[in-house]
């Protein structure tokens, strides 16, 4: 029987099954194969094609940009300003007669709206060149982009959000990473318009690749421009990145992403790392013995507005872990979900003593240990690594801390190696017990 | 479907602004260009790590400290009103500053408050909006070096500007009496 041949091996198994039985005559059998042989190659075909059209128009988009940086002086004034509109409305005719038809879930849907947030760039871009407009870079993207997120919420397009996203913080990062740029919380909103078309993914296409982008553009693009806060964050900023980072995993551990895969939850993987990492960076002895705590928490409670931020994002971390727990109708708390607090209340004590630095390397260990029983509770490979990377990391940092000798650091290496092997040999072990029962 | 008529609206309303905004940037500044009034304005050096950005070389002038009466008066970003004197040769030169837009038959242009000081007297750093000069890539390289090294060796350069009620549109650049990008091309 040449259904056979097809892909679907556990459901031509079954089909078989019932060939045999006498409930389904062969001809149906492959009928059925037919159809899901071909509904499965014209999705393939379907994607391939999303993605050819995207960076057909993503290529002729940025060929458009190139094209500014050149001012061809041929061409007097008019000339010019009649070739800057051409894509545009190009670009507008193609997602209009999309729109008109009705055919947003056509293929061609996406590379229209990826194509016409091009344009306007280039469009805006072009003219300023041609009169020699004052325009600063920022200002220009940020007209780019106000002009674009529209094409997000009528084409329903995520590719142009995604494009929108990395635009506005290509035009935040401006204004973090360069001090002569000045102060502009615009950021905070522009990056809000940008959420009711992201939670509407997350509700409509949880498990889409695109959503999955979105996952991680979303807080990558806000851990950049975190400090556009408040430029007033001086000695607070790394309780604020805390903050920050516990609010991320809260939000990550939210029903929103119950049916997202850890490795596409950006909210929660970000959250964590960055909680981990700055707990490490304060779990150092010798940065604490040379002062750099005691000036970095030298700071005025009431008097910097980083520190009030912080507090607020820990807080609202907290009270979505609550939400969390009330709606899945958990009753406790799993390890993580309450560092922001610990941290805060370290924090507060590393003014007066070293006794929080040690805190904060028991807690590191603490987490590491509890990684590693869950893991092997859950019989989970993953959950245990994570444990015995955290214990390693902490071992191995710690060892660089003290002066022992390199002999001893080089012994202590290999135990450490040795129990990475022994733990996965155990946990894969008792794994064969369990399925040969 | 309901839906479906609320985007093609919001999208011909998008799709007029798109083309609306940078449509009326083209629009004022070619109106400029046609009617506007020939100024000429003597450019200085600037740092040179400053002089190229890319694809336009940035202009610097005389006078763009001005000192006021009280700084406090002042935001970054304002609109101030630079009235000119102009001489035969249609050379521009700072007369003295407006805070209200003056008469059209004055010989005025609108700059915006850049920087702000206090001290040692209160004083504002102004900025022209015809300082960004944007030239063609391939010559780009030739035009900043000839346009320096007519600055260091004294040479008389200046912008040639179309002003109209305040509004300006820089034309060209001018080393001597010779266009710059004109220059380059021979």
């Amino acid at each position: 029987m040449d259904y056979f041949a097809s892909k679907h091996t556990a459901m031509l198994k079954d089909l078989h099954e019932l060939v045999e039985a006498g409930i389904l005559t062969e001809e149906t059998a492959q009928q059925v194969s037919e159809y899901y042989d071909k509904k499965a190659s014209t999705k393939g075909n379907r994607r391939l094609f999303v993605a050819f059209g995207i960076l057909g128009a993503v290529l002729v988009g940025s060929g458009l940009i190139l094209f500014i940086e050149h001012n061809w002086d041929l061409f007097s004034h008019l000339q010019k300003t009649i070739f800057a509109f051409i894509p545009l409305v190009l670009g507008q005719i193609l997602c209009g007669t999309l729109l008109f038809r009705n055919r947003l879930e056509s293929l061609w849907k996406e590379a229209a709206s990826v194509f016409l947030f091009f344009s306007v760039g280039a469009c805006i871009a072009l003219i300023s060149q041609i009169y020699h407009l004052k325009y600063s870079e920022e200002k220009i993207l940020l007209i780019w982009m106000l002009l674009s997120i529209p094409i997000v919420y009528i084409m329903r397009s995520p590719m142009s959000s995604l494009l929108y996203i990395a635009g506005i913080t290509w035009y935040g990062g401006k204004y973090a990473f360069d001090y002569h740029e000045g102060f502009s919380r615009l950021y905070w909103l522009l990056i809000a318009m940008a959420l009711p078309y992201y939670i509407n993914l997350l509700q409509r296409k949880s498990i889409n690749n695109f959503t999955s982008l979105h996952n991680w553009f979303i807080p990558i693009s806000m851990s950049l421009c975190l400090t556009l806060l408040t430029q007033d964050y001086d000695e607070a900023l790394i309780l604020m990145y805390f903050g920050y980072f516990s609010l991320i995993f809260a939000i990550g551990n939210s029903s929103l992403f119950s049916a997202v895969n850890t490795g596409k939850n950006g909210f929660k993987i970000i959250g964590f790392l960055g909680m981990l990492v700055i707990l490490f960076i304060s779990s150092n002895f010798i940065a604490f013995d040379r002062g750099f705590y005691k000036s970095i928490h030298r700071f005025n409670f009431v008097k910097d507005d980083g520190f009030i931020f912080a507090l607020a994002l820990i807080i609202t971390s907290g009270i979505v872990t609550f939400l969390n727990h009330r709606w899945a109708g958990k009753s406790k708390l799993a390890l993580w979900e309450y560092t922001g607090f610990i941290f805060l209340a370290t924090y507060v004590l590393n003014e007066f003593t070293v006794v929080a630095v040690i805190l904060y390397n028991i807690y590191i260990f603490a987490a590491g240990i509890t990684f590693i029983f869950l893991g092997s509770k859950r019989n989970h490979l993953g959950l245990m690594n994570l444990g015995l990377s955290i214990i390693a990391v902490l071992a191995i940092y710690k060892f660089f801390e003290s002066d022992l000798s390199y002999q001893l650091k080089g012994v202590l290496f290999m135990l450490v190696g040795a129990a990475f092997v022994t733990f996965n040999v155990i946990m894969l072990k008792r794994r064969r017990i369990y399925e040969n029962q | 479907m309901k839906t479906n008529k609320i985007a093609i609206v919001a999208f011909v309303l998008l799709a007029a602004l798109q083309i609306y905004l940078p449509a009326s940037w083209a629009i004022e500044s070619a109106e400029t260009l046609s009617y506007g009034k020939v100024l000429k304005f003597k450019t200085i050096p600037v740092d040179p790590k400053d002089l190229f950005r890319g694809n336009y070389i940035a202009l610097n002038f005389e006078n763009t400290r001005i000192t006021v009466s009280d700084a406090d008066d002042w935001k970054e970003g304002d609109n101030i009103y630079i009235v000119l004197n102009v001489d035969e040769g249609q050379f521009a030169t700072y007369s003295h500053y407006e805070k209200d837009k003056p008469r059209p038959d004055i010989n005025f242009v609108t700059a915006t408050v850049k920087h702000i000081s206090r001290s040692p007297e209160p004083y504002v750093e102004i900025e022209y909006p015809f300082s960004k000069f944007y030239v063609e890539e391939s010559i780009a390289k030739a035009a900043e070096t000839a346009y320096r090294n007519a600055i260091a060796e004294g040479h008389n350069t200046y912008a040639v500007v179309m002003a109209e009620n305040g509004k300006t549109v820089l034309k060209d650049v001018y080393i001597d009496s010779k266009s710059l990008t004109d220059g380059l091309k021979d």
